[in-house]
């Protein structure tokens, strides 16, 4: 095991320092700081530099000691420098003086108490919970865990025995069981082309014709196992073909050895939702039915909490997985951290940041120690950096995972919008262009589709933001036409059915961002909803709300309400909560636009919140309000846009995602601005500036630069400073 | 005192410290402490029927008992016990009848507690406060010396000679220097106060007996009342078992009348029923009604409750400085106790600074309770969830061993009629799902 570096502070811990710091300058104050010990020098000195004065710790070990230092503090004079207090030893003596002596804690000079961890701080709650309510601030220095850790240099024993059983083989039989594990464990340890290789190595040499029972079924094991590693390796097209034939080839096998594979293939077989929707609740309800080993048992219920979360059903995906819990027990580690990064990608996308990282981390250190690749885990890890804005970590994460493995998309992903958060997006947009062409030459469709998608992400963002003028936009335009092109070439003849629906709505969005081509967007929306419903129908409700907001956009409020009672009850019996949110919303934007009883928007808001509801996440909630609240115009007060941001600002001040509580504060300003611009009130252009302001402080505090320019030419126009 | 007119000044009279009677026009900062914030906390409900307040309760027994009246008051961190016993000493029937001594443990260099240094700081505090009167009696310079050669010599604190208030004083320095710096002569102190108790009580009996004489003479009311504040910080099993059990007499003997202060959850041992029965306890305000299928304060918030609040912060802050939105939402959450209640506007106020705006509403405050939940919510497992989801569920603990949560304040110990607890409003939202599923998230 390498050496693990240091923990840096995060920035939130830095932001609750300087408020500790400016209660400190106030005179005298009692603050509790709970940091973590390879922490305690750097909180130290970035407090000192905060406050100007060294600050001076000696530690504490008995109640006498503990009393010296308070009166100490207490009579020193008001403006004297911090007493620090750091306890040695056994904590409850100096602390049964602490509580006994209270008020000296805000009597003359201010007092830090450092505690170590929260352990300790339930001490403090308990042995002196009068002086604890005396505090005036607490503060929590975890910091960022440091870097990732790498597995072992050394193989795993697993690894190198299943090689050794590779080269011992004889026959293409033997060679072929032996690979299987060869393949899984490579896989395993990160080592994804090779693994993918080997597979389709045995697989040539096993043949397909005159194939007796046992070699059938371990083929169509093979196959599964090529096909979980071309999926990693970013090669969908094959990956589905891989699939395909073990979903047909394990119903060659007798039921008995057959059914378990067939079920895993029908679980992990692709789709625009990164599985197949039908054929993975079909493997659910098989496997319910007819039973399976544990291990496969539990496979299916991951692959199934997968396909919830892309739904956006948390709820239900937390009950697949607490389905699968029992059967844990027993599994290696690998399949028990995938059934982990399910629960700590639900926990992340309700926002409970810290019990996704806190999984995330421990599943993490496990897996490494037992020599396997916990990347996936890091990966995850990083996404929730990047929400609570700790683009410093996620960008040192982001250096990691690249050196490991610098092809993958969606890391590449994650790269260009922590880059195009902190306002180097031009690199975003050379590296994504970049890696598009890579991932063409090399075939892996699966990356390339996932880059596209970055693609428009990151030029929606930049365009919103004023970063990228309309007219430079025509680039990225063709750019996308033309990878839809490469795609049909890479993938040809067989390429997945969801992919021309995916590239024209792709091509469609792309086209919307500029106000003059929303009409051709239209169009091609309509051709990618009438293919949808043709070639892949459940991706018709997606398809549905997109092309009726550009019925929106084009002032067809009728036909766009038409599409979204279309495509509603499909959303709805399909359990696709994010698309079924997404319809309300758009919904609303349809009823506000031709002017409907408001009591109609009344009804359509109080349907949305019934799914946010239904979603559990806060996080959800907050982003689907925002969404709401920026689509409609400032001065809509049925639904009030105000109303709406406030209430999405506090959620995402709550979680803490800072980059979506700016841009909450900024649509407040936005619809103030929009109301004064009406009303000719002065008033509601100093309540714009303030709200700009605060959005501005937001995103300076977490270094996120990509809008700050748009902001600081709104905070002008309504004569505010920043 | 003026109210706050602006955020800032707010910040400073929002201040945690007890209100102090004794001294009715503080400056510098403890205007914070002026007698005149003083609002009168709203009757008791008994179910139905309004209830005088524990205070008034005490007041009662300390006027109608005679000098053997020994009461104490206990009552959940925060909820105001301290300011109350600073009123009482200067409520006017106390004042027409009783002479009053406060006692602060606060104010003296103890490190810890034990019965005899209680005992003895006792006898030091009556003394000093009428020794001008006593040495008018010959009769001290004999005792104090008798005391000074059959107690402190044997535990080698024996003063210098002197003028006898000055050789007192000076035992007295020299006791509290040795008990703060030596475990050992402290320990010395215990075993020897243990075993010679009775030498420091008869002292006190006599200390009492010429004080009421004095008092009497110089025209004052001849009964005394010593107010013991901040005996309920003592923390930890020994040490209440210590003074509150093992050394119970200690408390009760002095020939005066005694309220102590007492934390929550001692119960003077099994047979003392009669002690229990001098026991008053200050609930918070009870601003909250049971709810225990709701898992949001502010539909559980009592509204004849909130006037309370809103005067609080009336006599303190200028009109509209703090809003009544933002007022009510930290009544709610604070449960009603009174320390929580100003330190969640406390915080509100610098999150209304960091927003640059002049007043605190509602939607700022909003952001302070969610500050002050992602707090409360350190240091909590699955198992204490579970705990305190079970109180929100029954109003009752599930066990004895979850009264550790009343110690931290997690817990508050309601009162209608009868007893029920109730968890820390700020963590209801996280209880939800606890009950829900009966598993944790």
């Amino acid at each position: 095991m390498e050496q693990i570096p240091d923990s840096q502070l995060r920035v939130s811990e830095l932001e609750a320092l300087k408020k500790a710091a400016q209660i400190l300058a106030r005179g005298p104050a009692f603050v509790v700081i709970v940091c973590a010990p390879d922490l305690t020098i750097q909180a130290r000195n970035e407090l000192q530099g905060m406050l100007g004065r060294s600050l001076t710790a000696a530690p504490v070990e008995s109640n006498e000691e503990m009393l010296d230092r308070l009166i100490q503090a207490a009579q020193s004079p008001e403006g004297s420098a911090p007493v620090v207090l750091t306890i040695e030893g056994d904590l409850k003596k100096p602390i049964t003086t602490l509580n006994l002596h209270r008020e000296k804690v805000l009597a003359g000079a201010p007092v830090i108490l450092w505690l170590r961890d929260v352990d300790e701080l339930n001490v403090l709650r308990q042995v002196a919970p009068d002086t604890f309510s005396f505090r005036n601030t607490l503060v929590i220095v975890e910091g960022d865990g440091g870097a990732i850790i790498k597995s072992s240099a050394e193989e795993p024993d697993s690894l190198v025995s299943a090689r050794r059983k590779v080269k011992r083989a004889k026959t293409a039989l033997e060679k072929a069981q032996a690979a299987l594990t060869y393949v899984q464990e490579l896989r395993q340890v990160g080592q994804v082309g090779e693994s993918l290789q080997v597979a389709e190595e045995c697989l040539a040499q096993l043949g397909t014709a005159r194939l007796e029972e046992e070699e059938q079924a371990v083929r169509v094991h093979l196959l599964l196992a090529a096909s979980d590693s071309a999926g990693m390796a970013g090669f969908t097209c094959r990956r589905w073909a891989f699939q395909r034939s073990v979903v047909e080839e394990s119903q060659q096998l007798p039921l008995a050895r057959g059914l378990s594979v067939l079920l895993r293939g029908r679980a992990a077989l692709p789709g625009p939702f990164a599985r197949d929707l039908k054929a993975n609740r079909l493997a659910l309800d098989e496997a319910r039915r007819w039973g399976a080993p544990p291990d496969v048992h539990s496979a299916i219920l991951n692959h199934a909490a997968f396909l919830e979360i892309q739904l956006g059903n948390l709820p239900r995906a937390t009950q697949i997985l607490q389905q699968a819990e029992p059967l844990l027990k027993f599994q290696e580690i690998y399949n028990r951290a995938v059934h982990g990064q399910a629960v700590a990608r639900i926990a992340a996308m309700k926002g409970q940041f810290a019990a996704s990282m806190a999984t995330l981390q421990n599943l993490s250190k496990e897996l490494s120690m037992s020599g396997k690749s916990a990347l996936f885990l890091h990966r995850d890890l990083t996404w929730n950096w990047f929400y609570q804005g700790e683009l410093r970590v996620a960008e040192a994460r982001l250096y990691e995972l690249a050196l490991n493995n610098p092809s993958d998309a969606e890391r590449l992903f994650l790269e260009c919008l922590v880059a195009s958060a902190t306002g180097q997006w031009r690199d975003g947009l050379v590296k994504v262009r970049s890696a598009l062409k890579k991932s063409a030459t090399e075939k892996r469709d699966g990356d390339h589709l996932a880059l596209c998608k970055a693609l428009h992400w990151l030029v929606s963002a930049l365009v919103e933001a004023g970063q990228l003028a309309i007219s430079n936009l025509s680039e990225w335009v063709e750019l996308v036409d033309g990878a839809q092109e490469e795609s049909f070439t890479m993938t040809a003849p067989d390429a997945p059915p969801w992919y021309g629906v995916e590239f024209r709505l792709l091509r469609a969005q792309l086209r919307a961002l500029d106000p003059r081509r929303v009409a051709a967007a239209k169009v091609l929306a309509q051709e990618a909803f009438e293919d949808a419903k043709r070639t892949y129908p459940d991706l018709t409700p997606q398809n549905g709300h997109l092309l009726a907001g550009y019925l929106v956009k084009l002032d067809e409020p009728d036909n766009a309400l038409q599409v979204l009672s279309e495509v509603e009850p499909m959303a709805r019996s399909n359990g696709m909560l994010k698309d079924l949110a997404a319809i309300q919303v758009t919904r609303i934007q349809a009823l506000v636009q031709k002017q409907a009883p408001s009591s109609e928007a009344r009804t359509a808001l109080e349907t949305l919140r019934g799914v946010l509801r239904e979603m559990d996440s806060p996080r959800y909630a907050g982003e689907y309000l925002l969404g709401l609240a920026i689509s409609l115009p400032g001065g809509c007060t049925e639904p009030d846009v105000i109303v709406l941001s406030q209430e999405a600002a506090l959620t995402f001040f709550d979680l803490p995602m800072p980059e979506n509580e700016a841009r909450a504060y900024e649509c407040i300003g936005d619809a103030w601005s929009a109301r004064a611009n009406q009303s000719g009130d002065p008033t509601y252009h100093a309540e714009a500036a303030r709200y700009y302001n605060i959005a501005l402080k937001r995103l300076k505090q977490f270094g996120f630069g990509l809008r700050i320019p748009l902001l600081e030419k709104k905070l002008a126009i309504c004569g505010g400073q920043s | 005192m003026a109210r706050a007119k602006d955020l800032q000044e707010a910040y400073k009279l929002l201040d945690p410290r007890p209100l102090d009677f004794s001294n009715p026009a503080p400056t510098g900062r403890d205007v914070a402490k002026d007698p005149a914030f003083y609002a009168p906390t709203p009757d008791v409900d008994d179910g139905g029927t309004t209830l005088p307040g524990p205070v008034e309760m005490l007041l009662r027994a300390l006027l109608v008992g005679g000098p053997e009246t020994k009461m104490f008051l206990s009552g959940h961190v925060g909820s105001g016990k301290s300011t109350e016993l600073s009123r009482l000493a200067v409520d006017p029937r106390v004042q027409k009848k009783l002479t009053v001594v406060s006692f602060r443990i606060e104010e003296h260099e103890w490190a810890i507690i034990d019965s005899t240094q209680l005992l003895f700081r006792l006898a030091g505090e009556l003394f000093a406060k009428f020794k001008d009167g006593l040495l008018k009696m010959k009769r001290w310079r004999e005792i104090l010396g008798s005391l000074n050669d059959r107690l402190f010599e044997k535990v080698g604190l024996r003063a210098e000679e002197g003028a006898t208030s000055l050789e007192f004083d000076l035992l007295i320095a020299k006791v509290r220097t040795e008990l703060k710096l030596s475990e050992r002569v402290r320990q010395q102190f215990r075993s020897f106060g243990e075993t010679n108790s009775t030498i420091l009580q008869d002292f006190i009996k006599a200390l009492v007996d010429d004080i009421g004489n004095h008092l009497a003479e110089t025209g004052q009311p001849d009964g005394l009342l010593v107010l013991v504040d901040d005996l309920d910080k003592v923390r930890g099993v020994d040490s209440q078992r210590e003074l509150f059990e093992t050394n119970l007499n200690v408390l009760l003997t002095p020939p005066m009348r005694i309220v102590y202060t007492l934390p929550t959850g001692v119960t003077f041992g099994a047979n003392r029923l009669d002690v229990r029965a001098n026991t008053q306890h200050f609930y918070p305000i009870r601003v909250l009604h049971q709810a225990p299928k709701d898992y949001n304060p502010e539909d559980a918030v009592k509204p004849d409750r909130l006037a309370f609040f809103e005067s609080l912060i009336s006599r303190r802050v200028e009109d509209n400085l703090i809003q009544v939105d933002a007022i009510h939402l930290a009544a709610a959450y604070s449960g009603g106790v009174l320390r929580e209640f100003f330190r969640l506007l406390r915080d509100g106020i610098l999150i209304a600074d960091y927003q640059n705006v002049a007043s605190l509403d509602g939607k700022i405050m909003r952001y302070a309770i969610k500050n002050a939940q992602r707090t409360e919510t350190l240091g909590l497992y699955g198992p204490d969830y579970e705990a305190l989801a079970h109180v929100h569920r029954t109003n009752q603990l599930r066990s004895p061993a979850d009264r550790t949560y009343l110690d931290q304040a997690r817990i508050l110990e309601c009162y209608n009629g009868s007893v029920w607890f109730e968890a820390n409003p700020l963590i209801w939202p996280f209880l939800k799902d606890r009950e829900a599923d009966g598993t944790n998230t």
